[in-house]
Formats: structure tokens, sequence, C-alpha cells
């Protein structure tokens, strides 16, 4: 894996994550919400990865999710967000993504990310 | 991105999501149905919780989730809203917005999250449903919240005080006084204002004279370390003997003081400017252009110099080069002026806050409208508005608009309405702040004018119902002797328009008694210029600014008449008194009659506010855009000059304060 797309409404969030993306030896792009994120999905950009949180303005996470992997099946994904319960219910182990509750947990985060980097695509 | 670049990014965002916050509060007070509002206001305190967790504000993680868990409730339909939980969410807008500037947990943060966050808890729970039969209790709580608000204020106080300490401490230790001063001055008014809300007035006028001395710079050296030292001491004392509840005015709600709010929802924001990708785009294209234009400009030189400057290809291109860059200057000039713009809303918008706040002390039911809200203006005039329009705002409240039972005696609605309007006026911007309440009373402020010595009985009743209201702007002259503590803090309009009048800006009020009053400020759209008429008078060149210039005449010697000592011209019927710009800013009486016998002088029209005044000066050099500079300390503590301006030939010009030449003119 050599790229990943970090979705977040909030500038600050998206640099700390950003941060640690690139701690990790990953690449970054990122966009503010679902409506450029899946503008980027569409283009030609390259990225294997994904970082979201649940909770957007302009749409919600487990959704934006489902819609970029019609467009690239091999998507993987790390959903970050303070929604323990929803996180849970929907199983984000079955959509294929890796949950990080917030507040943050950096170590969880790192760890989430490292492997991610060294994994490939999802099949 | 650094750390610290990081962490001015989470508070600038912070600061948004709370300003949001706090208009979504407020708009669900007025509609306590709007269930998009619980929706927003849900988003933002939820974004708050999630960025809070990467900068390690624990408390304000907990703040926020039970400030979540309150909207959940009232999403579901299991609360309902009432003043009272508005009250106790506001309090956690203050509360976070105080966290997330600080960046750190304060010592005392974590007891008021601990405290707000059980109310908070307790509201959640339902514990205020407001029933008529348990208006009892709703009274009962409001009784123990007095209690929780000295409680609150004595622990304010301590910090007051040690900001004092440390203000005395750095003009001690400071070669620059002005830290240590500042300190003091913020300190002494906040805590001021805090002091009068619980009714500690004794408290409240030892800090506001501590303001005062401040304000005007005194004890530079010595004298104001010593004094806060006694000033601190008295206040110890006095509030030692403020235990007794019986002082505590009947308050609702558990906020803290309602001036330390105030002052906290009005300062930020300014600093900082967020400029659209489109705007920078367009200084990018400007300045490839002006690269493009500098290349030409190079090559059409060089071509021309091979062919001698002649009249051939060179030097037409030189020419034509030439033009553009002074096009494409100007518009780089237009852009970066543009970029500065934003919408006065910003400053405005905060102002909904600060009616709120104070009409429920007061007891007054009222709105705030806003007017011209999207009107862009350069955003140092922010700072220059923030404290007058605080000011007249108010007064507003507290002066102008009346009593739901006085309004209705009146035959009025009983909802009293503030409108703060802005609109553009040519090069200017006007701001006005418009209440329907019970007019200015004239008599009032002649009173107030008697009491400062500002004039005599017998020159209040020569005067029009109009020249006495203008008093109010005369230095010293404060109708402020109400005892509830919102207006009249001691400090006249005169101080607090100081700002708005140096940079060459003016001010008016209208009136219609039982119908209203209007407080109008007009000021220049960019700081940077002044609009000027250019004048000679003792051998110097001076500026005075057209806002306040009403016409130019020739005036011929014998068109002067004298009235008792004063000279007078008569124009449109009416004497106007006639002073020698030359004799006001010498000082000494020049030979007016003298420049008089050789012909026909110049003489300008000045008018502020219904008063009007002929200004004699040697000539007239025309009118021009001036680049106004800030004075140096010297020359700005004559206060007859605005600013100066560094005209094309290099000389220096001195910008005139024309409300200086009328306090002139009345002492003379």
């Amino acid at each position: 894996m050599e790229r990943i797309l970090i979705i977040d409404d909030s500038a600050f969030i998206r640099s700390i994550h950003k941060r640690l993306a690139q701690e990790a030896g990953l690449e970054t792009l990122e966009a503010e919400g679902a409506a450029s994120a899946m503008a980027l999905v569409r283009s030609a950009e390259p990225f294997e990865g994904v970082l979201l949180d649940l909770l957007m303005p302009d749409g919600d996470g487990m959704e934006l999710l489902a819609q970029m992997r019609e467009e690239r099946p091999t998507l993987a994904a790390i959903i970050c967000s303070a929604d323990k319960q929803r996180a849970r219910k929907q199983d984000a182990s079955e959509l294929g993504a890796v949950f990080v509750p917030k507040p943050l947990d950096a170590e969880r985060l790192r760890a989430a990310l490292d492997e991610l980097a060294a994994g490939g695509a999802r099949d | 991105m650094n750390d610290r670049e990081q962490l001015r990014l989470f508070q600038l965002e912070a600061q948004e999501h709370l300003q949001s916050l706090e208009a979504c509060a407020l708009a669900l007070e007025r509609d306590r149905q709007d269930l998009d509002q619980v929706r927003q206001a849900f988003q933002h305190v939820h974004a708050i919780k999630g960025a809070s967790g990467y900068v390690g504000l624990v408390s304000v993680g907990r703040l926020s989730h039970a400030m979540e868990e309150l909207l959940k409730q009232v999403r579901a339909g299991e609360l309902e809203v009432t003043g009272r939980i508005i009250d106790v969410f506001l309090s956690g807008v203050d509360l976070l917005r105080s966290c997330c500037e600080n960046l750190e947990e304060p010592e005392h943060a974590a007891e008021d999250v601990d405290r707000l966050v059980s109310l908070l808890e307790e509201r959640a729970a339902g514990e205020d449903q407001p029933a008529p039969a348990e208006a009892a209790r709703e009274a009962r709580d409001e009784a123990e919240d007095d209690s929780g608000l000295l409680a609150a204020f004595a622990e304010a106080a301590g910090q007051h005080l040690d900001a004092l300490q440390r203000g005395a401490q750095r003009l001690r230790d400071d070669d620059d006084p002005s830290g240590g001063l500042q300190i003091v001055q913020r300190a002494a008014g906040v805590f001021a204002a805090s002091a009068r809300y619980v009714g500690a007035g004794a408290v409240a006028e030892e800090l506001e004279g501590l303001r005062e001395a401040a304000l005007a710079g005194e004890g530079e050296q010595a004298g104001l370390p010593a004094l806060v030292g006694q000033a601190t001491e008295r206040i110890a004392e006095l509030l030692g003997a403020l235990d007794a509840p019986a002082e505590a005015p009947a308050e609702e709600g558990p906020a803290r003081p309602a001036g330390a709010q105030e002052a906290r929802a009005m300062t930020g924001d300014a600093a900082t400017l967020r400029v659209s990708m489109a705007s920078l785009d367009r200084f990018v294209n400007l300045v490839s252009d002006l690269i493009v234009v500098r290349n030409s400009l190079g090559h059409a030189v060089e071509a021309a110099e091979l062919d001698g400057w002649t009249e051939g290809g060179g030097r037409v291109d030189v020419v034509t080069a030439a033009r553009q860059l002074d096009k494409l200057t100007a518009a780089l000039q237009a852009q970066s002026m543009a970029v500065r713009l934003v919408p006065v809303r910003s400053l405005l918008v905060h102002f909904q806050r600060v009616v709120r706040d104070l009409a429920r002390a007061a007891d007054k039911d009222m709105v705030l409208a806003l007017v011209g809200a999207d009107t862009e203006v350069d955003k140092s005039l922010f700072e220059l508005l923030r404290d007058p329009l605080l000011h007249l705002v108010r007064n507003a409240v507290a002066h102008g608009i009346e009593s739901p039972e006085e309004r209705r005696a009146a035959g009025k609605a009983a909802r009293g309405q503030i409108t703060i309007r802005a609109e553009k006026e040519g090069s200017h911007l006007a701001v006005a702040v418009t209440d329907d309440g019970r007019g200015l009373d004239p008599e009032r402020v002649a009173a107030a004018a008697l009491r400062n010595g500002e004039a005599t009985r017998a020159e209040l009743d020569r005067m029009s119902a109009r020249e006495v209201v203008d008093l109010i702007f005369r230095p010293g002259v404060t109708t402020g002797e109400t005892a509830d503590g919102i207006s009249g803090r001691g400090v006249g309009l005169d101080a607090v328009l100081s700002g708005v009048k140096q940079v060459g800006g003016s001010v008016r009020v209208d009136w219609e008694p039982g119908q209203g009053t209007s407080f109008r400020l007009t000021l220049p759209l960019s700081l940077a210029t002044v609009d000027a008429a250019l004048v000679r008078a003792a051998g110097q060149r001076f500026a005075i600014p057209t806002t306040y210039l009403e016409g130019s005449l020739r005036v011929a010697p014998e068109q002067v008449s004298m009235v008792g000592s004063t000279r007078a011209i008569v124009h449109r019927g009416e004497p106007l008194p006639l002073r020698s710009l030359a004799e006001l800013v010498e000082g000494s009486p020049a030979e007016l009659a003298d420049a008089g016998d050789a012909g026909a002088m110049t003489v300008l029209l000045l008018g502020l506010g219904s008063r009007q005044l002929a200004l004699a000066v040697d000539a007239l050099e025309g009118q021009q855009e001036l680049l106004a500079r800030p004075l140096s300390p010297e020359l700005r503590r004559l206060s007859r000059y605005s600013g100066a301006s560094l005209m094309g030939d290099g000389s220096l010009v001195l910008i005139i304060d024309p409300p200086w030449l009328f306090a002139r003119r009345e002492q003379q």
C-alpha cells in the first residue's frame, strides 16, 4: 500500500491523521467530505486505502464507504469515530474496515496504519 | 505543518464551531420547536468533542459529551427547551471557549466543568421541566443559583486580584509599561463589570478608578503599582464583607457574571483572516501578468536604447508596457484591499448574545435585528467598532428599551427592538444602533452636563434640545447613574468613540420622545485613507477630513461682524462663529482683520452634529485622498491632530481633528 485518502471536515484532524499516516510510510491525499471524496474515487488519482469518520456534514461514513467500494472494490479502510455503538452494531469488520475509536488513541491508529502500509489492497 | 500550526488550526476550528453553536442556541431560544437547530448544534458539539481528544483536553471532551447528551434528549422530544436549559447550555459554550482558547486546563476548569456537567445531566434528566405547579420549586432553584452566583464571583475575584498583582509586577519590572497597563486595565474592567453584576458597587467603584488610572497611563513609574496594592487590599476587605447573601440581586441563571461572559463573547477572531482560493488565484494571476509586463518592459527598454530613444518601435513599446504596469498595479492594489474585506456580520453576530444576556439581567423583553450584515468592510474596522457598538447596545438595553409593563402602558408592543444597521455610503461605512424605546431625555443629559460642570444652567437654558443632547459627546459627560450594572460604567461616550474619531469618523444621535433613539457612527471604509481638504494656514499645510466639511466660501472683510467679543459671519440667514485656523493652531490671536484687508478670505464651513463653525484659512489648496499614518505619542497627546500623511513631494501634512476645533471654539 502506498497511498491513503484522508477524509474529515476538520482541517485540524486531517493534519493530525496525515502526519500519522506519513510516519507509517504512507503517502496521503485529502478530502473534506463525501462529495470531494467521491470525486477523487472517480478520478484517476491512485490510492488504495481510506481513513474516515462516520459523521460528516455532507453524508454518512458507512454509506460513503459502500459507495466508494462500488467504484474501487479493493479499497482498504480505517474508520475513526466517536460513535462506538454504531461502529460495533454495523460491524465494521464485516465491511472489511478497522475501527479506531475517538477520542483519538494514537497508538491504535498507528497500529492500524502500519498494518495498512504493510498489507496491500483488500482482496 | 508543525505542532504550533496544528494547535492554532484546532483553536480556529473550535472557535468557529463555538460561534455557530452559540448562534444555534440563541435561535433555539427564539423558536423552541426548531429541531433543525438542535441537529446543527449537535454536529458542532460533536466536532469539538472529536477534536478535543487530539489535543488532550479531557475536560473539553467531558463537557461536550454532556452537552451532546442534552441535545440528544431534546432531539428525541424527551426534553422541552426552557430558558434555563439555554442558560446552562450557553454557560457550557463559554467554558468550552475558555478551555479551547487557553489550550490548557486552568486549575479552576475541572471544577467548573464538574459543576456544569452535573447541571447538564440534571437538566437532561428532566429535572427542569417547568410546570405551573412547580413554580415554587423553580423559585427555590433560583434562590440557590443566587448563592451560586456569589460563589462564582468570589472564585473569579481571586483570579482577577492575581491578574492585577501580575500587572503591577510587570509595571515594576518592565521598561515598557504598556503590557502592565493593559493587564491592569483589562482585569480591572472585567472585574468591575462582574462586581456590578453581583451588586458589589463599592468594589466596582474601586476597580473603575483603577481602570481609569491605567487607561490614562498614569503611574508609568511608581504610582500605579502602589495604587494597585492599596486597591486590592481595600477590595479584599470589601469582599470579606460581601458574604451576606442579602446583597445578591435576584438574578436568574447559573451562569457566571454577564460582564465576564460578554467580554469573552466579544474578543478574539480579528487577528486571522480566511482567504478563499479564488481570491488567492486572482493574486497569483495578477502577479504572473506583472512578471510578463516586467519582462516586456525590459526588452522594450533595450530596444529603445539600441535605436537611441527615437520615435521608433522600442519607445512605443516602453510606453505601452508602462501603461500596462499602471493598470496592473492598480488591480493588484484593489485586490489586496479586497482580500481584507469581510462581511460585518461576523462582528455583529456577537451582539445577539450580548443583548440576550443583558435583557435577561434587566428583566426586559427585546430582540436584536441585524440589517446589512453582509456589508463587506475592512477587518481592521472591527477592532474600532467593537467597543463603541457594545457601549451603544448597552445603553439601548438599559436606557432605551422600557420594561414590558411600561411599553404596554404606552401602547407599544411589550417586546422592544434594537436594530444594528450597517451600510456603505460612498467611501464610508455607516453603522446605526436604533432602539424603539423611550427616546433620549434632554433633561437627563442636561443634568449630567451640570453635574460634570460641562455647562451652566444659564447656558443650558439658551440651548436647543438638539444642542443639549449633543453634550453627551463631550468628555466627562455620562448619564450612567443607574444602579442596574448594565450601562453607565462611568465611561462616557467620548472615551468610547475616541478611536472612531481618530480615523476621521463621526457620530450623530437622533431621537423621538416615546419612539426611540438612534446613534449613527460613520467612518472611512478603509482606515488607511482619509479624504481631506488641503489648506494653508500660518505658513503650513494642514489636512481637514472632508467628513466634517460642508462647504467653502469667499468672505469679504465687510461681511464679518462682531457678536460680543466673537467674530461672526452670516450664512444662509444664520450667524456662524468665525475662527482662524492659524490662530487656533498657533494658540495666539492672529490679526484676522489684517489678513482680510488684502481682499476676500477663504472660509471653510465645518459641521459637527448640529453645530457649525466657519474657519478662515489662508488658502484652500485642493482635495485629496491621503494615506494616514498614526502619530507619535508626543503629537497624539496634543489631541488636535488625528494623524499625519506623507505627501508626494516628501513633506508631512498634519491631519486636523475637527472636533478639537469645536472644543477650542467653546473654550474661548
